[in-house]
Order: structure tokens, then sequence, then C-alpha cells
């Protein structure tokens, strides 16, 4: 299976008005509290430019949510022996090619700092189409650590996810026949998936720097229970002070592998672990990386394999961020196997070490990383796997279930149990939403004050839920899941033709009216315009407009034109829509 | 009048036969088994074997060129694409125009004798009353829609209903719903202001003209009604193209006037707009003059217009526009091209110069101090 790298820029239209709790759009002095500048207002006005805009929004209105590569192009590919086309110096037709990927990158809560990927297309040009699945962003690292880099331009993040309805679309001049690509990746279409690093976003801009690849889909275990995909790698504890000194410790660097098992490839994902000193680019200064491998405790000897990498930023830029090698014939069982990382300054006679494998790890279904849940439900059960030693914990294991509270909503997501004791190594848990329409009374940390009963609509709820293994304070794997808690509408409650626009409809648009000023606006002849009000009732007087909300409201999450775009409706609202079609709407 | 001279002409003062014929070509478009695109309906990733009427559907509903810069340039490639395409059934035909000055119902013919566009003979039914506005012939027998078709094979009215979206099927429907009177007294009765020919003309820049002109369009399609009245669907009936014949010719007009000469210069038509990129995303997107025209450059370019949907054959495996050997006339080019600046031929009456504003001084200005 051939790994196809790739490296570039993105734009993304980060809609950072409301990643403060306390801004109100609907105000008419409204300004960003986190800008600060009250001349700024944020009050739609047709006569404003785009530059005028942006100062005020940090973003483009017209294109809220909105991710999509630029200058994305094919740099390395990497072929199922393991040669690649720039070191083995492989004429490719695809190498060079545009990599073109669209979606819409949602905040999940916005002050939790995770995003998630829906409607995603890509295309590599002339060679292939096809949709992305849902991804979760991973947590966010520190990637600049810079004293004169701050904010989200230091920041980095990881997707991974399968790809679906994959095409091969062969432009001219490039066929099975001449690329070697299109030829072995041609039995794994069905099964494929994306890797995505994404760093220094400039909001000034609203663009980033993209690295990744694209290679076959790897199972989270094989089907004797081994660990595959995604093995972390940790920083080792015994690691010397001048490599904790040049690499700007102790801010968290993390890395992963994986495990190609029939082509016996290792994958290797160093973007999290190799960071950047300055803002020109410059990654740890003279230092070279080394891979080492291990049959259980015994150190395979690959002196010959040259598994090494500089680390430099040309470099990451061809690879994508993952380094490719073949698993040497001395390790003739997987089960067994685990990587080292170790570094090596200029100057130094010896090698130190950087990274390492922990003992235990949680894995969890990409459905479960971030859950949205209806006022007072129950999400389904969430099922997290432990492995210990890359196999699947057949050991009795702690189990700690936590909430964690935030600056911007109050506590409105639990587990329903505290801990429990695994002995198969999985984990089955449920979430317990706050609801939000009958509330006994609770800390609002956004208003430092008391909330009760319904709470208001126009504001978003949701916290993190963790899962701990074997210590509560110092575990040693945890997994962190966002979650969103919806207010939930009882259609119901309300008589026929009794839908009022003030009361009931409103209400379903006011956390959008808050949070997202210059909602629905678009460019024609030269202006700005608002092609549709929420705040009028005529919009649902007019039938194909109706029609056609509701339609949006009920598409699933994974169309683009599905509304809205923050993918976080008050459960059941889209009902009332569909009643108007043949009610009255109360004015 | 000579029937073959390349000059589009107003469709009521054309001979009853040229109509004729222009309705013919209009239905083997879509019939003639050789008038299709390649590939088949249920081809992967892109549908393939749409005829050439359906494709005009996709191509529209493909891209989103209105209210922007590229709004007239784009559309006067289509017509001149769809031109070509008529001319494949008979050479001497070009795509004439309704003059939306006048009542398609009673519109004068060459003798000042009103005739009705409307009639199953030409284009078809547009009384709202009639069989609730269904086109009929000479469009249901042609299979230019289908309101009974079998299962699923049928495009919605809808436009975000993606299971019934195949170009390759036909609409369920077509509708029109046009009420009694003219263009300008249906805009009247809208209070919405209504620009004459002249008012467009006259226009100083290029952006003043097509604001005035993009609004009198818009308006002429909401007067017809029903599938036509709505932008996602309006290339599914015919008398679409005499519409977009009309604004060409009006856009034509303003390009020739007298004395305005650097109008056909693709260095300064445009204007303040010259430069213009796409801004906003699909379906609410502002297409610029110097973004590619769609989908005819196809999708992967940086230049191409964002959010575009494939549409084939420029698109895999056909890609016509990436084999300039095979497809010389499938070059990529966006709204600066000559062959978009350099207007067709019309019978355009005779302008009335001295009812314009006059403006020369300060386009002349406006114009070279751009250089």
């Amino acid at each position: 299976m051939p790994i196809l790298h790739f490296s570039g820029n993105f734009n993304f239209q980060l809609p950072y008005f409301n990643n403060e709790p306390k801004n109100d759009a609907r105000n008419p002095d409204a300004y960003d509290l986190l800008i600060g500048d009250k001349n700024l207002k944020v009050k739609f006005d047709k006569n404003l430019t785009p530059a005028e805009v942006h100062q005020r929004l940090l973003c483009d209105p017209t294109k809220y949510f909105e991710f999509e590569f630029s200058e994305v192009y094919v740099r390395r590919i990497t072929y199922d022996d393991g040669s690649c086309t720039d070191r083995d110096d492989i004429f490719d037709p695809i190498v060079g090619k545009r990599v073109m990927l669209k979606c819409l990158l949602v905040d999940i809560s916005p002050h939790l700092e995770r995003g998630q990927f829906f409607a995603g297309e890509f295309r590599v040009v002339d060679a292939m189409i096809g949709k992305v699945n849902r991804a979760l962003q991973s947590k966010v690292y520190t990637n600049i650590r810079s004293e004169d880099a701050r904010g989200f331009f230091t920041a980095a993040g990881h997707f991974e996810t399968t790809l679906y309805d994959v095409y091969s679309i062969e432009g001219p001049g490039i066929s099975k026949e001449n690329s070697r690509y299109l030829k072995e990746v041609e039995d794994v279409l069905d099964n494929l998936k994306i890797y995505l690093h994404v760093s220094r976003y400039d909001v000034s801009k609203n663009q980033g720097n993209a690295y990744g690849y694209i290679s076959r889909e790897v199972p989270e275990a094989n089907d004797k229970g081994l660990l595959l995909n995604a093995r972390p790698l940790i920083v080792d504890s015994d690691l010397s002070t001048e490599v904790y000194n040049d690499f700007r410790l102790p801010k968290v660097i993390e890395g992963s592998y994986d495990i190609l098992d029939n082509e016996r490839m290792l994958a290797l994902r160093y973007l999290d672990f190799v960071p950047f000193i300055d803002t020109n680019y410059h990654t740890p200064i003279g230092y070279k990386y080394f891979v080492h491998l291990f049959d259980g405790q015994k150190e395979i000897d690959t002196k010959k394999m040259n598994l090494e990498f500089s680390g430099y930023h040309n470099e990451m830029l061809q690879s994508g961020g993952v380094q490719v090698f073949l698993i040497p014939k001395e390790v003739t069982d997987l089960s067994n196997l685990t990587i080292k990382i170790r570094v090596k300054k200029d100057d130094w006679k010896s090698e130190s070490s950087l990274m390492i494998e922990p003992n235990w790890n949680l894995t969890l279904d990409e459905n479960y990383k971030a859950m949205k849940i209806g006022s007072g439900r129950q999400s389904p059960p969430i099922n997290a796997r432990i492995y210990l030693n890359n196999q699947l914990a057949t050991q009795p294991v702690k189990v700690y279930f936590e909430s964690k509270g935030n600056e911007s909503s109050p506590l409105v997501a639990n587990f329903t149990k505290q801990e429990d004791t695994i002995s198969d190594g999985n984990i089955s848990a449920i979430i317990q939403a706050h609801d939000l329409e009958h509330s006994e009374e609770i800390d609002d940390p956004v208003t430092e004050g008391k909330l009760k009963g319904n709470l208001p609509w126009d504001r978003y709820y949701g916290n993190v839920v963790s899962i701990k293994i074997r210590d509560r304070t110092n575990p040693d794997a945890q997994f962190d899941i966002p979650v969103r808690v919806l207010h939930t509408v009882n259609p119901g409650n309300i008589p026929k033709n009794k839908i009022s626009f003030k009361n009931h409809i409103l209400p379903l648009f006011s956390y959008y009216l808050r949070y997202y000023p210059w909602l629905h606006v678009t460019v024609a002849m030269c202006q700005y315009v608002q092609f549709l009000d929420l705040t009028d009732a005529s919009i649902l007087k007019d039938k194909d407009k109706l029609a056609e909300i509701a339609t949006r409201l009920e598409a699933d999450d994974d169309v683009w034109h599905r509304m809205p775009r923050s993918r976080d409706f008050p459960i059941n609202g889209h009902i009332l829509f569909e009643r108007l079609k043949k009610e009255d709407l109360l004015v | 009048m000579t029937f073959g001279d390349g000059i589009r002409r107003n469709i009521a003062k054309v001979c009853p036969d040229e109509r004729n014929i222009l309705k013919q070509a209009f239905i083997a478009l879509h019939t003639n088994q050789n008038f299709r695109y390649p590939g088949k309906r249920n081809d992967k990733p892109f549908v393939g074997g749409v005829s050439y009427w359906f494709k005009q559907d996709e191509i529209h509903q493909a891209t989103h060129v209105h209210g922007g810069p590229a709004f007239l340039p784009w559309h006067r490639e289509l017509c001149n694409r769809f031109e070509k395409l008529l001319r494949k059934y008979d050479d001497r035909l070009s795509l004439y125009y309704w003059d939306w000055n006048t009542d398609p119902t009673a519109t004068p013919d060459e003798q000042g004798n009103p005739i009705n566009l409307f009639t199953k003979d030409f284009m078809g039914n547009a009384d709202g009353d009639v069989n609730e506005g269904d086109a009929g012939e000479p469009w249901l027998s042609a299979n230019f829609y289908d309101p009974h078709p079998k299962g699923d094979r049928y495009r919605g009215v809808d436009p975000f209903d993606e299971a019934h979206s195949n170009p390759f099927d036909p609409p369920i429907e077509i509708k029109r719903h046009k009420p009694a009177g003219t263009l300008e007294s249906f805009a009247k009765e809208f209070n919405q202001p209504f620009y004459s020919d002249n008012d467009i003309i006259s226009s100083c820049t290029y952006t003043g003209m097509r604001n005035k002109l993009e609004h009198v369009h818009n308006l002429a399609h909401a007067y017809i009604g029903g599938t036509i009245g709505e932008p996602h669907t309006s290339f599914r009936d015919p008398f679409v193209f005499l519409i977009h014949s009309n604004v060409d010719r009006i856009f034509a007009a303003w390009q020739r006037r007298p004395g305005f000469e650097w109008r056909l210069d693709p260095k300064y038509v445009y204007g303040l707009e010259s430069s213009s990129v796409a801004i906003g995303t699909h379906p609410h997107i502002s297409v610029g003059i110097t973004t590619l025209l769609s989908p005819w450059a196809g999708v992967g370019d940086p230049r191409a217009e964002p959010g575009l949907r494939d549409v084939r054959p420029w698109a895999s495996p056909d890609n016509w526009h990436r084999q300039p050997k095979l497809y010389p006339e499938e070059k990529i080019k966006d709204s600066r091209d000559p062959s978009i600046v350099i207007p067709p031929q019309y019978d355009a009456p005779e302008i009335d110069i001295k009812s314009f504003n006059l403006c020369e001084s300060i386009v002349k200005d406006n114009v070279w101090s751009m250089t």
C-alpha cells in the first residue's frame, strides 16, 4: 500500500467572536470583548469593506467554519516495498499534483479548543477524489516555543480519519501505466485514511500550515488484539537536561506511529515531538533523530537501515510529517515490537533518549471522541479499551470517570459512575446530560451567579469528561471527551397553529444571533448583503424559504448544506419547521 | 433578413419557419442520441451520458455566477456555447432573444402584429391558470420534463434534494406563472425599479451597467415565474436562453456604444472590477473577473470557482479542457478572454444617443487613470 505525503497551507475561517461567552452581537453597540476595541462594532453594515469586516470579526463571515487547503501538493510517495520517489529517484506523475481538501471545521464547544471535521471532500488532482469522514481534533500542542509568538499561532493539532466514496480520476497523461502510485492504490481505494497535522494558524490571514499523508486504513488492533494504530509515544522521564532545555520542555510533546502489518512498515508521526524554537521554522538546532526497534527487551541491530531523520522543516515539507520505515526481517513476531526515539546533537558522541512507548494506553471509538447530548438525556454507552504493552489488558484495572469544569459553561455533563474496575480491557460508560429546561440551581462561571429553571437558550453548555486509568491524580492514561449539551424542544407541548415566532422560533435562533455576527451575508453588487435575517418572521411565511430551512435543518451532519453550520441546533427544533409547512405561524 | 448570417435577432421578428427551426433544434439537443456527452447515467464519480439540453441545467447548478462581476461574461460564454450546439442541428441558427420591453404573449412581429411566444407550437404554456402552469407541449412529449417518472429517476424541484439530482434525469416539472402585462408593469406592481435599455446602456461604468441589467434580468425570471423563477432550476426552461440572449444584447449594446471603444478592450471593459476574485461560498458566491469560467475550466486549478461541482466532459475521465490538441475550443479562460469580451452581433435597434446621460469625460478619466 503506497503512502502519499503532502504539505502546504490551509485557510480556515474561525468564528472568533464566539470564543468569548459574554459577547452578544444582538446589542447594536456590541464589539468583541476579546479584541477590546469599542470602535470596532460588529453590527452588520453593508458599507464596510472586507478589510474592515475582518478587523472586527477576524474572519470572513461569508465562510464561517470553512476549512480549505491552499497550495498543498503531493511531495513524496512511499511505495509498497518501502522505496520512495525522492530518496530513490523514482518518477511518478502524481508527485507535485495539487491536493484539495474542504470541510467545515466546527467548534465542539468554543472554549474547549477542540474542532471536528464535517462534510469533508478531498481530491488529488488527476488522481483520486473522495469524501472525508468526521474527525476530532487532537489535543492542542505548543508547536512554536518562542517568546515572540503567542496565541493560536503557537498551537498545533492533528486529525486522523477514514476516507470514503473514493474514486480514481486519471487525468490526461496520467495512468496506471505511468503512475506506480495509481497502480498500487487501486486495490485499497475503499480502505484509505488521512492524517492531517495543522499548525501556525495566523488569525490575521486566516491561514496556517498543513502536513499529512494518505495511507491504508490501519485497524486499531489485529485479530490477535495487538494494537496497530496510533501507538503513542511519550517523553522519556530520564531525559537529559540539555535535551530538556533545547526542546523547551516541559510543555507536552507526544508522537505516535502505526504498524502496517501486511506491508511490514512503520509510519512514525513526529510533528508533535519536534517543536519549532522560533517563528522561522527552526527546530532544535544540531539534532538528529534515530528510531530504535526492540523485539521485547532486545534491541534490533538497525545500523544498516538508516532509521534516522533530521527533523528540519524542509524535511517536514517533504515527508508531510511522517517517516516510513520497513520493519526488518529480524523481527519475526510483531507482538513484541516497540520503538524508542533517541536524539544526537552534532557535538555529542552518543545518543540520548527522547521518546518512549508508555506501558498503558487508552483508545476510544471515533464516534465517542466528542459527544452532543440532548438536555436531560443520556449518551449511548461509550466504549473504550485499555491496552497494556500494546495488548488488550486482561488484568483488573481501576478506571476513574471525571468531569472538568471550565470558565465558559456550568458543569452540565457527568458520567453516571465515578469509578469501576475493568478486567477484560473493555470500558463501557454512560454520560448524563444536565436538564437545561428544568434545572436545579447551579453555578454559572460566566455570570458568576446562579442559574435555575429554564437556562438561557442563547448560551452554550458543555464541558470535558475524562476517563483515567490506575490513578486518579496521575493516571497512566487518560482520554478527554468534549461534551456539548443542547437544549431540547418538546413539540408536543405546543398546540396546533400555536407556534409563536417570538416564543418558540426566536429562542432556537438566539444562540446564533448572539455569537455569529454577520450571519447569512454574502457579497453582491460590490456590497455585503444579508440574504437571510433570522429575526424577521416573514422568512417563515415564504413557503419556499421555509421548506429550504426545514430541509437543511434535518440534513445529516455530513451534508455541506446542513443548517446550522455549527451543527448544534436544539434537539427536535427542526420539527417546528416541519409543522410550519402545514400550520400558521403566530407573529 | 438573412437566415444564417450569424446575427442574433428578436425572436418575434424572425419568420415563423425560423422560430420553428429554433424549437426543433432545442428538442433535438435532448432527443437526438448524437447530441449527448460521453458516459452513462450511473458513472462514478461523475455522471455521464447527459443530453446537450440537460447539460445546460447541470452547468448552471454546478456553478453560481450571479450578483458579482462575472455575471455577464459567464452568461455570455454559456450563450455562446449553447449557440454552437444549436448550430450542430442547423448551422444557420443563432440564439434569438426575447425583447423584454414587450409582452411575450403579444410581442410585435416584423409587421407590427402581436404574436404569442407561449403556445404549444413554440415555447409552450406560460399561463399559471392552465394546467397549473405546466409548460406542456412541445416540451412534454420531448421529455424535457416528466411529471410521472419511474422510481427515483427525476430531478426534484428542491435544489437541495440530493436524492433527485442526477442531471441525466428529466426534471419532474417545468412550470410558469406569467402574469398579464409587460415586465415593466410587473416591476411596478411589486414596487421594483425598472430600467429601460437606454437607462442601462447609458451607464458610465461596467459596475453600474451590470447592476441595473442584472436587476432587470432577475425581474424577468420572476415575471415568467415557476421553474424559471427559481435560480437553481431556471435552466430547465428553454425560454431562459431567450432571456439571456436579451441580457447579452444589452451588454453588447453598452460595449458597442459609439465613442466608447475601450469597452471592447479586455483591459478596460470591466473597469474597477477588472481584477476581482471570487468572494463568498457556494451557493452564495460572487464570482470575479479573474476567476476561471467554470465548469468549462474544470476543478483543480487554484483560479477555478470555489465550491464548484465537477461537470463532464470537463471532468474525469473526459477532461476535454485538459486536451488542447483534441479540443482546442475548450481552452481554459477567464472573463478577460477576447472570445468573451468581443460581443456577438445583434440586430440591436438604433440607440437613442440623445437620451443618454452624458458621462463620457468622467468615464475616460476613470479609465485612463487606471492604467
